[in-house]
């Protein structure tokens, strides 16, 4: 196999212009120079048969056997956004029970002292308010969010 | 065959590009097999194509390095029989063609560093942009590492092609 050397001040160049990544000014300059440079012209068409012997060398057939199951697991992905939707509603619904039911315990308990009992429904209501206070603030940054359209 | 999903139309070249760090194809699929789980399940993938190839390449970087961290082969040397082996040729090509094995051979003995730019380039034709961005490195940088790259295989070609296809020598 035949080499070309070349110690030319474009030689670096010649990579971008084979990948057409220079300048409209910088292309012309490589242009001109390889109509006189026979190394350098030499030299870009060995890096151009390099570049299709690497293509087929390197080349790897998507073969039926090697592409992901996962893929193509429709059952799986249903089975995992079924299981995630029952656990988060479960959830939910489980500790809203246990609130409920024992704000309501506390609060009907006549052993309970009053100032206990108002202190509970203070720690509610407070809970409550953050919890609205959270969300609308939410709602208003999402809806004037100016970098919304941002794409990463 | 590329499937439904929109990142199936990059898996050859994932799987070339993870070969190429790996030097191993079962865990160069296993990758590129967690990079496409990772594109179904992440919660912010970016909406256009050209951007999602980006990515996507980058995470299949990032995960070939998290194998290799684990295996604790942080110097990403590969071997060179395993690598050559790793490509599985489709009928239509000459099996076993001899400059075929030869460029094999000869990507196999560039190192990492060089391998990734020029499988990415060549075989899955990023441009520069797109390197700088899945390589982290400055764009100015990317043509001269991959002139290098390209002066390093065309050097080792030449070194197995004289000795017959028998250079091993490591790089």
């Amino acid at each position: 196999m035949q080499t070309h050397e070349t110690n030319c001040a474009v030689a670096e160049q010649l990579s971008g212009y084979l990948d057409d990544e220079l300048t409209q000014q910088e292309q012309q300059r490589v242009m001109v120079h390889i109509r006189t440079c026979h190394s350098c012209k030499a030299l870009l068409e060995e890096m151009t048969t390099l570049r299709g012997d690497m293509k087929r060398a390197v080349h790897v057939s998507a073969d039926a056997r090697d592409l992901p199951k996962v893929m193509n697991d429709r059952s799986a992905r249903f089975l995992g956004w079924f299981g995630w939707i029952a656990l988060v509603l479960g959830a939910l619904l489980l500790t809203t029970f246990f609130f409920w039911d024992l704000a309501v315990e506390l609060l009907t308990d006549r052993n309970v002292p009053w100032w206990v009992r108002l202190g509970i429904a203070g720690v509610y209501l407070g809970f409550i308010g953050l919890f609205l206070m959270v969300l609308r603030q939410r709602l208003i940054a999402s809806k004037t969010d100016k970098y919304k359209k941002v794409k990463l | 065959m590329t499937g439904s999903h929109p990142f199936m139309q990059w898996y050859g070249g994932a799987l070339a590009f993870a070969v190429s760090l790996l030097g191993c194809r079962e865990a160069a699929q296993d990758m590129v097999q967690h990079a496409l789980y990772k594109s179904m399940s992440a919660r912010r993938v970016p909406s256009d194509t050209a951007a999602q190839k980006v990515w996507f390449y980058k995470v299949v970087r990032h995960a070939c390095f998290d194998w290799l961290q684990q295996e604790k082969r942080m110097d990403r040397s590969i071997v060179v029989e395993e690598f050559t082996e790793a490509f599985v040729d489709d009928e239509t090509l000459g099996e076993r063609e001899e400059k075929v094995v030869w460029v094999r051979r000869a990507l196999a003995l560039l190192s990492s560093e060089q391998r990734e730019i020029l499988v990415l380039r060549e075989v899955n034709d990023l441009s520069y942009d797109d390197l700088a961005a899945v390589l982290q490195i400055e764009r100015g940088t990317v043509m001269s590492r991959l002139h290098r790259a390209r002066m390093a295989l065309r050097t080792k070609l030449s070194e197995i092609t004289e000795d017959g296809g028998l250079s091993n020598a490591n790089p």
